[in-house]
């Protein structure tokens, strides 16, 4: 096991220079790596599977599957890109298991307390309103109440839009990926549909906050 | 608010969103097991770690949590190279079995018409009997040398068959088969002392008989089953040129045959 080089030096590295590191045994390289992507793993799984402890699981493990099979990496993507599919599959069999097209919240039978739920994925899925854009100052007052009724309009999408869309739009995840969720979960994998489902959201999204504009026009006004 | 509008807003919603999701880090301390040490522990090599760290283990359940799951993963793993190595082995072995035939011309448009047209010609010539028909057209002009005649007439064996085009003949011994899949069954035999109408008037002869064949004779036969195997014999070449033999067969024993299918 290679002791060389200094942490400090590792984390200023790129991801796929410490994948090299890592595949020469260099210690920590890979935990950067693990550090770097996990908040974005728990976050796409979460949007995914809609339930925390299956989210965090299945970063988890994803992560680690990476790391088991950092031999395997040809280096013909990103390692991001690279993790990430290995997280779908992931997400893919977590779905599997919980039965299906059904997301494990829905389940009949099953008491679960949606709003708590809710609640904890913010944690994973953390709103923008009492983050960063407040204390941006570019941001005025404007831009805060819009970026808010983007959020309140994504939030109201149907559960299948909203899927495609953050995970396009916001995680940047390939068609062809989030094909392998879709087929899961609603029972369709053509890459048209998707494309359709995304233009349709943000069309929806569009429409939902010029109607937000429209009744505080007089607010802004002022 | 137009598109521009809305592309900015998406971006910057993108950014902000982002750099909250940045903050999420995993509930992980500094004494906590990196990598390289949860891939010894996997291995056995728990002595390796330091008195602290074993000891930390003990307490930590983001720790216990990632040693499980490392293992899961490592068990998961070796299942899967073992699947590969099987198919690897398979797909070698195929290899190997494909060898000889890898020297044969890849199939070309040429050469699949050619395919095509022998396999077209290997199922005509093994064609049924039903698409051998016309070859007993030729059954009438037999009869007539024999000095019978040959007129189309419709005879009805009970309320249920009608036989198109049969022979009219007199004076002599009337033989009825039935050839079905390419067995011949000798059904009944008549002397007729009149018009060949008059035979077989029993009903549910002819009932799922095939093609039904008349042997004519002006003798009585004195082996039946051996006049079938002639027929059927000459049925199975079925062209056109063995009538003639089939014909000079059934002369040598005094015999005219003619065929019907039945309706």
């Amino acid at each position: 096991m290679e002791d060389s080089p200094s942490p400090e030096n590792l984390a200023e590295k790129s991801n796929e220079e410490l994948m090299r590191l890592s595949r020469q045994d260099v210690k920590g390289a890979y935990d950067i790596i693990y550090a770097r992507l996990y908040g974005k793993f728990v976050n796409v799984a979460w949007k995914i599977l809609r339930n925390t402890a299956d989210a965090e699981n299945a970063a988890q493990e994803a992560l680690i599957a990476g790391y088991i099979k950092r031999g395997k990496f040809l280096f013909l993507s990103k390692t991001e890109t690279w993790l990430t599919r290995i997280l779908i599959n992931k997400a893919k069999d977590i779905i599997r298991k919980n039965g299906g097209k059904k997301p494990a919240e829905e389940k009949i039978g099953e008491a679960v307390d949606d709003t708590k739920e809710i609640e904890r994925g913010e944690i994973l899925d953390p709103g923008i309103d009492n983050r960063a854009a407040g204390n941006d100052s570019q941001a005025d007052k404007k831009t805060r109440m819009m970026l808010m009724f983007l959020e309140e309009c994504i939030k109201k999408l149907p559960e299948e839009e909203k899927i495609n869309l953050e995970l396009r739009e916001l995680n940047n995840i390939a068609f062809k990926e989030i094909a392998k969720i879709t087929k899961e979960k609603f029972g369709y994998s053509s890459l048209g549909t998707i494309v359709n489902r995304i233009a349709s959201a943000k069309k929806k999204v569009k429409n939902c906050i010029e109607k937000k504009l429209s009744s505080f026009k007089n607010i802004f006004e002022k | 608010m137009n598109n521009k509008e809305f592309n900015k807003l998406f971006d910057f919603w993108r950014k902000k969103k982002l750099r909250g999701i940045e903050e999420i880090k995993p509930p992980k301390s500094k004494d906590c097991l990196c990598f390289a040490e949860l891939e010894e522990h996997a291995k056995g090599s728990v002595d390796k770690l330091t008195v602290a760290k074993k000891q930390h283990l003990q307490s930590c359940s983001y720790c216990q949590k990632m040693i499980a799951t490392f293992e899961k993963a490592v068990r998961e793993e070796e299942r899967v190279t073992i699947y590969e190595r099987l198919i690897e082995t398979s797909r070698n072995f195929a290899d190997t079995i494909a060898l000889p035939f890898k020297a044969l011309p890849r199939i070309t448009p040429a050469l699949a018409s050619a395919l095509a047209v022998i396999l077209i010609f290997i199922i005509f010539s093994n064609q049924p009997l039903e698409l051998k028909n016309y070859s007993f057209e030729f059954a009438q002009p037999i009869i007539k040398t024999r000095g019978l005649t040959s007129t189309p007439a419709i005879v009805t064996a009970g309320s249920k068959f009608r036989i198109n085009k049969i022979v009219t003949a007199t004076d002599c011994y009337v033989y009825l088969f039935s050839i079905k899949k390419n067995k011949i069954d000798f059904l009944a035999w008549e002397k007729i002392a009149g018009k060949i109408e008059n035979a077989f008037p029993k009903k549910g002869w002819l009932q799922d008989a095939g093609r039904l064949v008349l042997l004519l004779s002006k003798n009585p036969l004195k082996d039946i089953s051996s006049a079938g195997e002639i027929i059927i014999k000459n049925y199975n070449k079925g062209e056109k040129p063995t009538l003639g033999a089939l014909r000079k067969e059934l002369e040598r024993k005094d015999i005219s045959f003619y065929s019907i299918k039945s309706p």
